[in-house]
């Protein structure tokens, strides 16, 4: 998530800009196992366009966890590539839910989503260390945070969607 | 005269019946629904317990007879109450089980903190978005009982995993 304020290098952005000319010498993702194959993305997209009219939470239960509850059984290395590339997925539909949201929201809404998002930051990482110090020195730990992102990105970014569609609705445009 | 006795009656347990609906305290009953979902649904997904179990008392609200702004605002009420007793007897069960561990014990406690935080960001950006018409509880009533409800599976998700 980025609220377009941050100023520092984002080592995560360079890398992902070097995966990026990696992959133009050399087709297939091989070189990012955190960065989501095109068809895994299809996955999400069309889980969320399937179930448009579902309430939020209805959507969560049945959108979250498609990319990554097939990898549970497997290896820590490839469970956690798999958590962290369908966090990746969420976290672009959330970023752009935002943008599309703050677009159409006067000052004072906007900047009470801002605030909002500010603090979602700060609880998403207050609760996912909760995981973290619990299993604490075991890869699991690993695991279990990985986890916790994912499913709390994937539901903020639904709930972000819900946010963006209504602030979009002319029905009960901002004043 | 017994006829006028029993319109009396009659009128005085539509009255309560009528006061009971408006309260923003929940009913043994609403108490009972949410409890019993929760028993039928243990050991399910968390995302799929929350989808199953929260709404139940205040979904049916807006499509009750003679429902308006603040009935449905007092279902929102009542039902985040229920939820709200459930995620403060869990937290506290919580914090019990991690007396051996005071990392753990102050990570929870923080996250408790941090949720609080953004509960209320969360539900004021509905205040502001809708600043100045009715909708603007409906929507923060909303918004604070999905999210306690949320917040209430997942503490109990934390609970179950203390438990093993």
């Amino acid at each position: 998530m980025s609220l377009g304020d941050d100023t520092g290098i984002d080592m995560k952005r360079i890398a992902t800009a070097l995966g990026i000319l990696l992959l133009t010498s050399s087709p297939g993702r091989a070189d990012d196992p955190f960065e989501p194959t095109a068809s895994e993305r299809g996955t999400i997209d069309k889980c969320l366009k399937r179930t448009a009219n579902e309430a939020v939470l209805k959507q969560a239960s049945t959108c979250i966890g498609l990319i990554s509850d097939p990898c549970i059984d497997k290896d820590t290395a490839t469970a956690v590539g798999c958590q962290e590339r369908e966090t990746r997925i969420w976290d672009d539909l959330l970023n752009k839910a935002f943008q599309d949201a703050r677009a159409h929201l006067d000052s004072a809404a906007g900047g009470a989503l801002k605030d909002a998002q500010h603090a979602w930051i700060a609880f998403r990482d207050a609760k996912c260390a909760v995981s973290e110090k619990e299993y604490e020195g075991g890869t699991m730990a690993t695991i279990m945070v990985a986890d916790c992102k994912r499913t709390e990105t994937g539901r903020r970014a639904i709930e972000m969607q819900a946010i963006a569609t209504d602030a979009e609705a002319t029905i009960f445009a901002p004043r | 005269m017994m006829r006028s006795v029993a319109i009396t009656l009659l009128f005085l347990v539509l009255t309560a019946a009528h006061a009971r609906a408006q309260s923003d305290e929940p009913t043994a009953a609403e108490r009972k629904i949410i409890a019993d979902c929760l028993d039928k649904n243990g050991g399910e997904d968390e995302l799929k317990e929350m989808s199953a179990c929260i709404g139940l008392v205040a979904d049916p609200c807006p499509n009750a007879p003679g429902a308006n702004t603040m009935t449905i605002v007092f279902c929102q009420t009542r039902e985040q109450k229920i939820w709200d007793d459930y995620l403060n007897d869990w937290y506290g069960e919580a914090v019990k089980r991690l007396a051996d561990e005071p990392d753990a014990a102050a990570a929870l406690k923080e996250a408790q903190r941090a949720w609080i935080q953004f509960r209320d960001a969360k539900c004021g950006y509905w205040e502001k978005r809708y600043e100045g018409g009715t909708f603007a509880s409906v929507a923060a009533g909303n918004c604070m009982r999905a999210t306690t409800g949320q917040r209430a599976i997942e503490m109990r998700t934390i609970l179950d995993d203390l438990s093993h």
